[in-house]
């Protein structure tokens, strides 16, 4: 069973994901706080990572940064409901297919056909 | 993956993109449209989840959906309202009603509405006025900058007491509406801004309440201003306007307590 960290500051976000990618058989676990998912974040104990982008104390760029000093082989996903960061994104990496950018707001199926295609990389 | 290429500058390039470099209502179109997105992707995410018959959670789903699509209510009307003021079409229906009356119920539905959505049961919302506060105003906008007020308050404040008080100048010229909250205050840079369109300290919102707030009392010839409290425990807004006519109830008592909402 594929193992997913979820770190997103609206606890509606993460408590909703959290149910309904259980029902499709994920087993997840949420932070609010980044800075907490951080500290509490052990090297291979998830096989993908979806995280925000906008969040208070630490961005989730930030925090991914910092996990992969913890672990240089993580899988992620980026949740975001900010366009700015997307098309940026892409002038910054124009070579670089932007795979791992996910747009809220998205269906929990549509959501976990994005989980699946990073996962069977 | 992605940000790998960046690892040394990563810091650099990353602050370059994250720090808002539009200007500031593109930047808003922008905070409007996340605060929208996530709004709708709880809604979305517990609609699906609504679906199980067998799920024992589905009570809490549909508070969650609520207060969402609240949320995406409040953000509707203040963009309408932005337009209203930004064009100056926005017009005030003003009648005598006793402020006091209003907000004892804008108080007792408020600490209702942050129990039931927020599941916040340690907030209380208290209410110090004279028994009977007659103003010359729109009570629906009054009604809305009082809503908006303590929501900012409730934003700030986990437990504790959200204090309103209604006060009267001794030449009954003008009246005074004040929240205050016990939380960590404002920070004082901010304050100079805090009216301004598009400021927030808050990471939900989008800077438009308060900006709302002071338009809608400076169209009643009003003031509206904020400061930390001086025990550094929360901060306080207070609206002032003309109470236009000495119409006031001669049985003035003085900060008699509403203990209706406690």
């Amino acid at each position: 069973m594929a193992k997913i960290l979820v770190v997103d500051d609206e606890p509606d976000i993460t408590a909703s994901l959290k149910n309904g990618l259980q029902r499709k058989g994920f087993e997840v676990d949420t932070y609010n706080d980044p800075t907490d998912a951080l500290s509490n974040f052990k090297p291979d104990a998830y096989d993908l990572l979806l995280i925000d982008i906008r969040m208070p104390k630490m961005n989730g760029f930030e925090l991914y940064r910092e996990i992969k000093k913890k672990s240089n082989n993580v899988r992620i996903c980026f949740f975001t409901a900010f366009e700015v960061y997307y098309d940026e994104f892409k002038k910054m990496f124009p070579n670089l297919e932007v795979k791992c950018f996910i747009r809220k707001p998205i269906t929990i199926n549509d959501l976990v056909l994005h989980i699946n295609t990073e996962l069977d990389k | 993956m992605l940000i790998e290429r960046c690892d040394d500058t990563c810091n650099l390039e990353l602050e370059k993109y994250l720090i808002p470099q539009n200007e500031a209502r593109s930047e808003f179109t922008n905070i409007a449209s996340h605060e929208m997105k996530t709004s709708i992707q709880a809604i979305l995410t517990y609609s699906e989840l609504l679906q199980n018959k067998d799920d024992e959670f589905r009570e809490s789903y549909i508070k969650a959906i609520l207060r969402n699509a609240l949320r995406l209510k409040v953000l509707s009307n203040n963009l309408g309202d932005l337009t209203k003021i930004d064009e100056k079409i926005l017009k005030l229906k003003k009648e005598r009603f006793d402020l006091n009356l209003l907000v004892s119920s804008i108080a007792k539905d408020f600490e209702n509405m942050v129990m039931y959505h927020d599941n916040k049961q340690e907030i209380k919302v208290r209410v110090i006025s004279p028994m009977h506060i007659f103003v010359e105003a729109d009570k629906e906008r009054l009604e809305q900058i009082i809503f908006n007020l303590l929501d900012n308050a409730v934003k700030f404040t986990d437990k504790g007491t959200i204090l309103i008080k209604l006060e009267e100048s001794s030449d009954k010229n003008w009246t005074e509406i004040t929240v205050t909250d016990t939380g960590p205050g404002i920070e004082d840079r901010i304050i100079p801004n805090l009216f301004n369109k598009f400021v927030t300290s808050s990471h939900h919102g989008t800077g438009l309440g308060l900006y709302i707030c002071k338009s809608i009392i400076e169209a009643h010839d009003g003031k509206i201003w904020a400061r930390n409290n001086a025990d550094k425990n929360g901060a306080s807004i207070t609206c002032r306007i003309p109470t236009n006519q000495g119409l006031v109830n001669k049985n003035y008592t003085k900060f008699l307590n509403s203990e209706s909402v406690s």
